[in-house]
């Protein structure tokens, strides 16, 4: 593919809000790690008050306002901060779902590749798991009304999910459908959001090994 | 017939172990054939795991039982490798000094002897070499996955580089050059001291060096996962302990804060296609002439028992106008009393209606078609001369009820 091409296509995608890194999309993440190449797709945003930063790890690009002296723009940062502070706690609460029921000593990044009939099966027949699931499925973005007489409801709720964070950038599916997930760039994102966060609202830095076994059993 | 053996080979391992580990320990793989072994070599040659050279005393230690012993060691062959590499390392310039030494004053047996211990030695030097990179290598392989806790695997790889580390240091401080001047007249040794070693060695430390930079790698990795096991607990921790916590929008510093922050929303991008563009002819016309064949793909469902089948007229698109008898039948009269077809007559609205036999009801057909009527421009209207007839209220005189209505044309 030429080289004009792949700088629209990047220009396209970073405008649009998509995250870029090797799992959303191959070309465009190799791309843009050539210095030049970025160079000139910041030439093409900047104009357009946008330019592209790597996040923390450096293993993601994302879309970022070039300055934020105008009013609707910082309103609409504002907005968006909104809108994540309100989605952290489902989001951790479903992390760290994730890391008790496969047993995973970290929590998802990117390049992760998930499966929901995995993580039904750990969680089926397992009460607390199941209750915690119960609880993520009534927050934020994860809402949804559950019948819990139907011998489905965990795989639904998982499923549910799944499909959530797919639409949220969190993930894509390898193969287009089925019950594969691949996490992308976008967590890279969100562990940068929480480290401000974290600071900013001085949340104490909690040893991992610490307490964990009491947290497994009552996480909310 | 067979024997079964096990047992005997277990029982003798067991009764003559610390005999075995001195041997395995002091390198040699060698028990000495000494009184106080006797009873031990005895009871090993009789379950096959020592055996003799012709010509030498002691019994070496078979193959099979090297390997268990080194797969029984292997945690602390890792942790002394260093140490052992280096002991070799000193032992093999011991024996270049004992070789120049012999030499010197003409022991020929003896410089043969030191010739063969200075093989062995070398040989014996590139095998632990191979089997700690290997190690290392297995490390990288592995990740430490086989330890669980996030904070041990951080420092067992920590540990693991360390020695990486030293191993590095240690090799670099070898003099290899120095040995190819020993080599004398035996072909064997000029072969090993010349090339083989400083080959093999050249390729343990670019292997070292590669596995040094993968664990260090891996240990920022490792310390990574750790970060962020810590940040999620952290906020874990933190909305148990506060339920309802939201962090606060107001008093973020946008001018200072991350990139992440700044993360900017989807920019709407929309365009036209420029159908006045001739270059734009060869993409839009095969688009065009497809939009037709896209729209038959488009009833295409997943779910089969939903397909709906739509004819395609070949002409193009077109929608069947159905319309509603009533309004073609007022249409209908009214144009007819325009066209003055009922001049002289007086045209009843109750009897069109039975006439036709609609499905609507007098007093709404009486309404619609006066609506009708009513609703033509001025020149037309004026053509039509209406009149309701009905009853008039008792009690309020000015209310008619309507029970049919007459139209007559009229200029």
């Amino acid at each position: 593919m030429s080289s004009e091409v792949l700088l629209g296509r990047t220009v396209k995608a970073l405008l649009q809000g998509g995250i870029i890194c090797d799992y959303a999309d191959r070309e465009l993440a190799d791309y843009l790690s050539e210095e030049d190449n970025r160079e000139r797709v910041r030439a093409f945003l900047q104009p357009l008050n946008r330019d592209v930063r790597a996040t923390t790890d450096g293993r993601a690009w994302i879309p970022v306002y070039a300055s934020i002296n105008d009013a609707t723009d910082r309103s609409e940062v504002r907005q968006s901060f909104k809108l994540v502070a309100n989605q952290i706690e489902p989001l951790v609460g479903w992390l760290r779902l994730v890391m008790i029921a496969q047993q995973r000593p970290e929590p998802i990044v990117m390049g992760d590749t998930l499966y929901d009939g995995d993580l039904t099966k750990q969680l089926d027949q397992v009460p607390h798991l199941m209750q915690q699931l119960e609880v993520i499925l009534g927050k934020g973005p994860f809402r949804k009304s559950i019948n819990k007489d139907s011998p489905r409801w965990v795989r639904d709720g998982v499923t549910h999910i799944f499909e959530k964070l797919t639409e949220m950038g969190f993930f894509v599916k390898p193969g287009g459908t089925g019950a594969a997930y691949r996490a992308t760039g976008k967590w890279s994102w969100l562990y940068d959001m929480m480290d401000y966060i974290q600071s900013k609202e001085g949340i104490p830095v909690e040893d991992p090994g610490s307490g964990d076994e009491h947290r497994q059993t009552s996480i909310f | 017939m067979a024997v079964y053996d096990n047992q005997k080979v277990l029982n003798a391992l067991g009764s003559h172990s610390k005999v075995i580990d001195e041997a395995y320990r002091s390198n040699t793989m060698t028990i000495e054939d000494s009184l106080d072994n006797a009873t031990a070599i005895r009871s090993l040659r009789a379950v096959r795991l020592v055996w003799q050279m012709e010509g030498e005393d002691g019994y070496h230690l078979r193959h099979e039982l090297l390997n268990l012993l080194d797969f029984a060691a292997q945690d602390y062959r890792r942790a002394v490798a260093n140490e052992t590499i280096a002991a070799q390392w000193l032992a093999l310039k011991q024996s270049f000094e004992d070789l120049r030494q012999a030499r010197r004053i003409g022991a020929f047996d003896d410089v043969r002897r030191v010739e063969r211990d200075i093989s062995e030695s070398v040989a014996l030097l590139m095998e632990n070499l191979q089997y700690m990179i290997l190690s290392f290598n297995n490390h990288l392989y592995n990740r430490f996955t086989h330890i669980t806790d996030l904070s041990l695997r951080i420092q067992e790889n920590e540990r693991v580089v360390e020695r990486a580390r030293k191993l590095a240091e240690l090799l670099t401080s070898f003099s290899i050059g120095e040995f190819g001047e020993e080599a004398g007249n035996d072909r064997f040794l000029r072969k090993l001291l010349n090339k083989q070693l400083p080959s093999a060695m050249k390729t343990y430390v670019a292997d070292l060096s590669h596995s040094l930079y993968q664990l260090r790698d891996l240990l920022l990795d490792l310390r990574e996962s750790h970060r962020l096991t810590s940040l999620v607990s952290s906020f874990e921790a933190y909305y148990q302990a506060n339920p309802g916590f939201v962090p606060s929008v107001e008093d973020v510093e946008l001018s200072r804060c991350p990139d992440a922050v700044l993360l900017a929303p989807a920019m709407t991008i929309w365009a036209y296609p420029d159908i006045h563009d001739p270059l734009s002819d060869e993409v839009l016309a095969p688009i065009a002439a497809g939009a037709r064949d896209d729209q038959k793909e488009i009833v295409i469902s997943e779910n089969r028992t939903e397909l709906v089948p739509i004819d395609m007229d070949p002409a193009g698109h077109t929608q069947a106008d159905e319309r509603d008898p009533v309004a073609e039948l007022i249409e209908s009269v009214v144009d007819m009393i325009l066209a003055g077809e009922f001049k002289n007559n007086v045209i009843r609205g109750s009897e069109i209606l039975q006439t036709f036999d609609l499905d609507i009801e007098l007093l709404d057909w009486l309404s619609l078609l006066s609506a009708a009527v009513d609703g033509l421009p001025g020149q037309e209207r004026k053509q039509i001369k209406m009149h309701f007839v009905g009853d008039v209220d008792t009690i309020y005189p000015d209310n008619l009820w309507v029970r049919d209505l007459h139209l007559q044309w009229g200029s």
